[in-house]
């Protein structure tokens, strides 16, 4: 019986802890060493300090997070075994979230779907289309009437420019390119790739990262420039930029699916060489926007002085205020939408909303915006 | 602590076996079971646990006065603790129900505000039951320790979603159980068998199934066709999958748990399928209520009632809605017609169609819903998607749904499914078995870290 009591716990010992215990540390080792990335998927949990009602939810909570936190690397590891096998077996759908292409990378599978969605009518998205563009205008409208100046930036989406990148057996985009030229209404207080691409000869393939789904920043630097440049302020020299490896922003997808070694990704991108001294006189902005913005905030921050930052209040999905530090952190504060919140948006001098395509409206709603619509609509008719 | 998660699985389980297997003694393997079976649910649901075991307590209690002779009215006091159970029972799971029914019934509106869930409730108190009856009955012996009786209640792997096991079938195992290399081999096989059906197989269907289910949109009909299959493929292997854990982790400690499942997609008739399908839930309904009803000795038409009325049970078992009634009363019809007309047989193909459409009832939370998913199904109409296909449904995932489909349906496992769990067999194990286990335990290792684990669909239950 002892024989087999000692037999147990070997195989139980090699069975079950083995691998995840044996394995992490020595993960953790090569993780420092290595260009291996890790995501860390939890939020730090306190050990439980007070006996009350809760000790036993705090307890399990706690020990579940140490016992995932002993995992981590482990976990790292597992994930990138599983991308590995999928990029080579089945690269078309990575996962839920993302198809992965060997020449453009990345594409959210959100993004496809209103692609195929908008392209699948033509009349209907042009349609759908103005009148969106129509709200718009009514907004410039009242803005302008308080003299704030307003702009919307559009930021496209990979597969918009790159459709070819995901063309296979399952998605046939070979149609969708011969009628991929759309024309849509044009107002001046919108800045889309159109605009930008015919300007600054700007090709579909320099948009974007490939280990991201958002633009890059040299892409972003160009839009920032036009918006720069309707508000009449000096521009940034987007021309002056060096290739480097991608960072920052440019590679947020592919550290949220760890792969083995960054390098075997890599494609340099342009990155813009900054300085703070090329914007004077900012005028007091609100940016309304997505994750799209967070590089037109970086091209501002980095362009001008620091004192200057104050003048820029960032809201994200117009939930969330964030006011900028001078060292480009944030102070974040959660919005009441009440009038002082129209005074403070009224206080401004320009008003810019930055909505990438799954953000863009297809019809107008309490959403719409980001909820901007319906909160200037509430005390202005239109 | 759901079966596929970290820390049960790296940290609970490991810590449990080690333990137990320090000792040589059975009543110290028996104590670390009953720790480890009382963490297990303290940590699930400590104040269900606290009442369970009051309860418990006091059935013991009572039984063990009643064992002594010193209970006159026996006949009373064993309706009296039945009481108690389906008291406790319908409190936490139909209070809300029962109240929304005399609502509607009535038009008026009486306060309820519970809608708190015990972990594991039915199981723990059909459980109870069937102890109880069965003690009456003298088809068991009072538990000599209370030790065993606990145990019976709350042993961890089987607590929390069955199999339901009866006390007679477990109860020489506390004392005298086998342990040997080979059975613990087995019973790893099992669990690793029942963690890739739940975590491969089930979490991946349940994407394709919740895709259709929960769209807000009307879709192409055949959507909602791949839908029901998604989902009746999804409950199957989340169900047996649970199921396959708990015995072999029984198996492991040298129990022996009874199958809750066989091929039940491969059976003939709706009659066959109850026969394969949670084959202890079935049991237990056969032998505490449709026997106790009189069963198919009063007459043809009262055995038709009571097979119906028994499967009408059986739905209200599974949830406090419509929906689950609906889908009760829809499986005891086709068993009353099947009965009706003795030698009429589906066939395998018309059974899955049936119990397929059975399972829209299930997942719907309203008859309204299931009605306007049939509606969808049937209207044969492509309301052109514009989303390509394998933009919607990933395709390895569609893959994998028409494996499945062929694996429960089409092929004849029974050779493979009956040596996986034959305890005869445990002697033919072979290293190229040996691998496959461990090539299959590194698929499940990979893919629970690539999953945020989901709870087991019977845990509502």
């Amino acid at each position: 019986m002892s024989q087999l009591n000692l037999k147990v716990r070997i195989i139980v010992l090699l069975f079950f802890l083995f691998i995840p215990a044996t394995i992490s540390p020595i993960l953790n080792y090569i993780e420092s060493k290595n260009d291996f990335l890790v995501k860390k998927r939890i939020a730090k949990i306190e050990r439980p300090n007070e006996i009350n009602f809760d000790i036993i939810r705090d307890s399990r909570d706690f020990i579940n997070y140490k016992a995932t936190k002993f995992l981590d690397s482990f976990e790292a590891f597992s994930i990138s075994v599983k991308n590995y096998i999928y990029l080579f077996i089945a690269p078309y759908r990575l996962n839920d979230s993302y198809i992965w292409s060997h020449n453009f990378g990345f594409y959210p599978i959100d993004t496809v779907k209103k692609f195929f969605n908008d392209k699948s009518d033509d009349s209907r998205y042009i349609n759908e289309n103005s009148l969106v563009l129509a709200e718009l205008k009514n907004i410039e409208t009242i803005l302008a009437k308080k003299n704030i100046k307003f702009f919307v930036i559009k930021p496209p989406t990979k597969i918009q420019l790159l459709p070819e990148g995901i063309d296979n057996i399952f998605y046939n985009t070979k149609d969708i390119l011969k009628k991929r030229e759309i024309t849509t209404n044009k107002e001046n207080f919108l800045i889309d790739f159109e605009s930008i691409s015919n300007k600054y000869d700007l090709k579909d393939d320099e948009v974007f990262s490939h280990l991201g789904f958002h633009w890059n920043y040299y892409s972003s630097c160009l839009f920032t420039n036009e918006f720069l440049l309707k508000i009449n302020l000096k521009l940034i020299d987007c021309g002056d930029y060096e290739y480097k490896n991608p960072q920052l922003t440019d590679v947020d997808i592919f550290i949220m699916h760890p792969f083995f070694g960054r390098n075997n990704f890599t494609k340099k991108l342009k990155y813009p060489n900054l300085s703070k001294d090329t914007i004077y006189n900012l005028p007091k902005i609100a940016i309304i926007g997505d994750s799209f913005t967070d590089q037109i905030i970086y091209n501002i921050i980095h362009s001008t002085h620091s004192d200057n930052l104050e003048r820029i209040t960032f809201y994200d999905y117009f939930d969330v205020r964030k006011k900028i530090n001078p060292d480009g952190t944030y102070v974040n504060s959660p919005l009441v939408f009440d009038e002082n919140l129209l005074e403070e948006i009224e206080s401004n001098q320009v008003i810019l909303i930055v909505m990438s395509d799954p953000n863009f409206p297809r019809e107008i709603n309490s959403n719409s915006f980001y909820g901007f619509h319906s909160f200037i609509k509430s005390y202005y008719a239109f | 602590m759901l079966f596929s998660s970290y820390f049960f699985l790296y940290f609970f389980l490991p810590a449990f076996f080690i333990l137990y297997f320090s000792f040589r003694e059975i009543k110290y393997k028996n104590f670390f079971i009953m720790l480890f079976s009382s963490v297990f649910f303290i940590w699930g649901d400590p104040l269900f646990y606290l009442i369970a075991l009051c309860s418990m307590i006091f059935e013991y209690f009572v039984l063990h006065q009643y064992n002594k002779g010193k209970i006159i009215k026996k006949k009373y006091v064993i309706f009296l603790l039945i009481v108690i159970n389906i008291l406790l029972l319908s409190y936490f799971k139909y209070g809300t129900f029962l109240i929304s029914l005399i609502n509607d019934i009535f038009n008026y509106q009486f306060l309820y505000a519970s809608s708190y869930l015990p972990l594991g409730i039915s199981f723990v108190i059909f459980q109870k039951i069937s102890f109880i009856i069965d003690f009456y009955d003298k088809k068991v012996k009072f538990p000599k320790k209370f030790r065993y009786y606990y145990i019976y209640i709350f042993y961890f792997p089987q607590v929390i979603a069955g199999p339901i096991i009866r006390y007679k079938e477990i109860s020489s195992q506390f004392l005298l159980r086998l342990h040997s290399t080979k059975l613990f081999y087995s019973g790893l096989t099992i669990i690793i068998f029942g963690l890739f059906k739940k975590i491969v197989l089930a979490d991946n269907l349940a994407l394709i199934a919740d895709f259709v289910f929960d769209s807000p949109v009307q879709l192409p009909f055949y959507y909602y066709l791949i839908g029901t299959i998604g989902f009746s493929l999804q409950l199957y292997f989340d169900f047996s999958g649970y199921s396959d854990i708990a015995i072999g982790i029984g198996r492991c400690c040298g129990f022996d748990i009874p199958r809750n499942f066989n091929l039940p997609y491969q059976a003939k008739s709706v009659t066959e399928f109850w026969r394969r399908w949670h084959m202890s839930l079935t049991r237990w309904m056969r032998d505490y209520l449709y026997i106790r009803l009189g069963g198919n000795r009063q007459g043809k038409y009262r055995t038709y009632f009571n097979l119906w009325f028994v499967f009408f049970l059986s739905g209200l078992w599974h949830g406090a809605a419509y929906n689950f009634l609906l889908w009760g009363a829809y499986h005891g019809f086709f068993l009353t017609f099947e009965k009706i007309f003795n030698k009429l047989i589906f066939g395998r193909f018309i059974t899955l169609v049936i119990v397929f459409h059975s399972w829209v009832i299930f997942k719907s939370e309203s008859i309204s819903e299931f009605l306007s998913y049939i509606k969808n199904m049937y209207d044969f109409s492509f309301h052109s998607s514009q989303i390509p296909f394998f933009i919607d449904f990933n395709p390895l995932r569609i893959f994998l749904l028409v494996g499945c489909i062929y694996f429960v349906h089409i092929r004849n496992n029974t050779n493979f499914v009956n040596n996986l769990y034959a305890i005869e067999t445990i002697d033919q194990y072979k290293t190229y078995k040996l691998i496959f286990v461990l090539i299959l335990s590194l698929f499940v290792t990979i893919t629970i870290f690539n999953n945020t684990a989901s709870p087991f669909l019977y845990f509502r239950f």
